[in-house]
Parts: C-alpha cells; sequence; structure tokens
C-alpha cells in the first residue's frame, strides 16, 4: 500500500489525471483499439521529446522558489496604494504557480502588513500570470505562445486590479462619508 | 561579492557562447530528446549554468533546490505520463468538428468563454495542463480558445481553492474568483482582439 502511494501520490486532486487518463484507455481499448493504439504512439514520442526539457524546466523552477524570497523583495514596495498594488503584481507574477508554494510567501506578505487591495492583486497574478511557468511554457507550448500568455495575462490582471484599486478606493471614501 | 562576480563571468561567457551556438552553427543538428525548440535548448543551457555557479557560489541553495525539484518530480512524474496521455488520446478522440465549434477559430469570442471556462477546472501545475491544452490544440482548436485555456488554468481548482481557505478565508476565496476569471477572460479578449487585427 505505501509503495502505491508513493507511485500515485497523496492528493486525490492530481489523482484524478490518472484515473482519466486509465479510464479514457481502456475504454478506447475496448471500442477501438486502433485508436487508443495510435494515441499511445504519440504520446510516447511526446514523452521521448519532452522528457529531459521537463526535467530541467523543473530544476531552473526549483532554483527560482529558492532564490526569491520575501526578505529578497519586500524593499520594492512603496508606501502610495498604487505603487504597491504594481509591485504586489509583479511579485504575485513571479511566485512559483503551485499554490501550496506561493501561499505562504503571500500571506507573509500581508502579515507585515500589505493592504488589501495589493493583496487581492498578488493572489490574481499569482494564479493567472505564473512567471515561473515560462520554463514549461517553453517547452510544451512554445515561446510565442508562452509570451503572448506571459504578456496578456499580466496586462489583464492590472487592470482588474487597479479597477480593483478604484473601487475600494472609492467605497472607503462613501463609507467615511457616509 | 566581488568573488561571486567574477566567478559568474565565466558562467555567462559560456551561457551566452552556448546560446549563440544553439541559435547558429547547431541549429536543427541537436537529437530531439533533448527538445526540438532552439529556445529549449538555451533553457537547459541556463539551467546547468546556474546550477554550477550557485553550486560554487552559494552550495546550500543549489543543494536545495535540487532536491526541491527531484522531490517535485517524483510526485509529478506520474501524473505528468498521464497527462501527455491524455493529450495523445484528446487528438485522436474529440472530434474536430465540435472542437472547432465551440474553440475553432470561427466560434469568435465565445471560444474565449469556453476556454476559460474549461481551463478554470484544469490542474495550476502546467506540466499536467499544458499538454492536455496543446492536445486540444492540435485537435482543431483556435489560439482565442487556447490562450483562454492557459489564461483560465487552475483558476478554480481544488489545491488553490483549499489553499485560499487555509491561509485565508471564504470571502477573499470569492472575491480572488471574482477577480482571477475576469482577469482571464479580459487577458482572452485581449489576445483575440491583437489576433484579429494581426490577421
Amino acid at each position: 500500500m505505501g509503495h502505491v502511494k508513493k507511485i500515485i501520490g497523496g492528493s486525490w486532486s492530481h489523482r484524478i489525471v490518472l484515473i482519466v487518463a486509465i479510464c479514457i484507455y481502456l475504454g478506447t481499448l475496448m471500442i477501438n483499439p486502433e485508436v487508443a493504439k495510435s494515441s499511445a504512439e504519440i504520446s510516447l514520442k511526446e514523452i521521448q521529446k519532452l522528457a529531459i526539457p521537463i526535467v530541467m524546466a523543473m530544476f531552473l523552477g526549483g532554483l527560482v522558489k529558492n532564490l526569491i524570497t520575501r526578505e529578497s523583495v519586500s524593499k520594492l514596495f512603496g508606501t502610495s496604494e498604487p505603487r504597491e498594488v504594481l509591485t504586489a503584481g509583479a511579485v504575485g507574477s513571479i511566485l512559483p504557480p503551485c499554490p501550496f508554494t506561493a501561499y505562504p510567501v503571500i500571506k507573509g506578505f500581508k502579515d507585515t502588513g500589505m493592504r488589501f487591495p495589493a493583496l487581492m492583486t498578488m493572489l490574481v497574478t499569482s494564479t493567472v500570470v505564473e512567471g515561473p511557468q515560462i520554463f514549461a511554457g517553453i517547452v510544451i507550448l512554445g515561446t510565442a505562445i508562452e509570451g503572448a500568455r506571459i504578456l496578456f495575462a499580466f496586462l489583464a490582471s492590472l487592470i482588474v486590479a487597479y479597477i480593483f484599486l478604484i473601487y475600494t478606493r472609492r467605497r472607503r471614501l462613501s463609507t467615511s462619508r457616509g | 561579492m566581488k568573488r561571486n562576480i567574477l566567478i559568474g563571468i565565466p558562467f555567462i561567457i559560456a551561457f551566452l557562447i552556448g546560446s549563440c551556438m544553439v541559435l547558429g552553427p547547431l541549429k536543427g543538428k541537436i537529437p530531439s530528446l533533448l527538445g526540438v525548440n532552439p529556445s529549449v535548448h538555451i533553457m537547459i543551457i541556463l539551467t546547468i549554468s546556474l546550477y554550477l555557479y550557485f553550486s560554487l557560489t552559494k552550495p546550500k541553495v543549489a543543494e536545495k533546490s535540487a532536491r526541491d525539484s527531484l522531490g517535485a518530480l517524483g510526485n509529478l512524474a506520474v501524473y505528468i505520463v498521464a497527462a501527455l496521455f491524455i493529450a495523445g488520446a484528446v487528438i485522436n478522440l474529440l472530434p474536430s468538428k465540435t472542437i472547432a465549434a465551440f474553440l475553432g477559430e470561427q466560434a469568435g469570442l465565445m471560444a474565449v468563454l469556453v476556454g476559460v471556462g474549461i481551463g478554470c477546472i484544469l490542474p495550476a501545475c502546467p506540466f499536467i495542463t499544458y499538454p492536455i491544452v496543446m492536445g486540444v490544440y492540435a485537435a482543431g482548436a483556435g489560439l482565442p480558445g487556447v490562450m483562454g485555456m492557459l489564461f483560465g488554468s487552475g483558476t478554480a481548482f481544488a489545491c488553490v481553492l483549499s489553499c485560499d481557505l487555509t491561509y485565508f478565508n471564504s470571502k477573499i476565496m470569492g472575491l480572488r474568483l471574482l477577480l482571477t476569471i475576469s482577469a482571464a477572460l479580459v487577458a482572452g479578449f485581449l489576445a483575440y482582439l491583437t489576433l484579429t487585427v494581426l490577421g
């Protein structure tokens, strides 16, 4: 049981991927074995082509994760709220894509006094932009698609973040007046 | 500090020479086992150079990074292989007519909406999600739909939602979902407009 758990992992959210793959191939094998064989061949070719680059991308991601710490970037935050939102957006973009790694860092920023709009911006960019995915993106998607993904995701996140900042400021203003 | 800079110089030179080689004389001659894209080859050179540099200047960081990466690789290897198998099946199994209708170029802005919707429930890990997205692309989806899937990927995935609740609260989770899905849609529309303008 221990070995099985070690191989298939402990997270059900990830196990679903494995279960879906097994179900697809078992189903296809029963209905149309030729399609299953062809799909497996395509997949094996892709695995062969991507194995080493994926390992390298993971190693690079691991290094980025260890180099970017809260202490190394906290001095970039200014005192004005729009600048704080911009910096939070940029910092969120370079946080590791895994939420279990990124969220403790974001929580750390919040605990050191980062304001609410900046906190939300960091949460948005860490989920939508996910800069460190660039290595996986280049390997699997190609440079053009990955570059466009990061550019548009960052721009859109900032647009939404600044709209949210304006909304919170207006709300604060109307509350203090009322 | 000066010592680190001095150690760094040969690695920068090696990285630049290596990058020029893979873009120039070695282009197309590198075994496909190392990937087919020159930017992937540059990334491999960068990884090796950085690990060599940090193993000399900050050995603890290099060691911890390598250990973390091996741990992640061990945990994810099965899922990555499974995702690549799903991608292979998607290419063969999904009817290209259906994909074209919902995610194809002719679907217009609807492709972005459908793409973001599908992306939301995909895992946050790029090594699992990206092969599936590329499988859909190879099966006949258009770029706006594919970009929508990429922008939306992982935003409403179980791991992220559980982290929202663990580190913050349900109010922040709801607000984050609203803002991230809005950002994914805005990014998708921006990509769609750019692609339309560029023709």
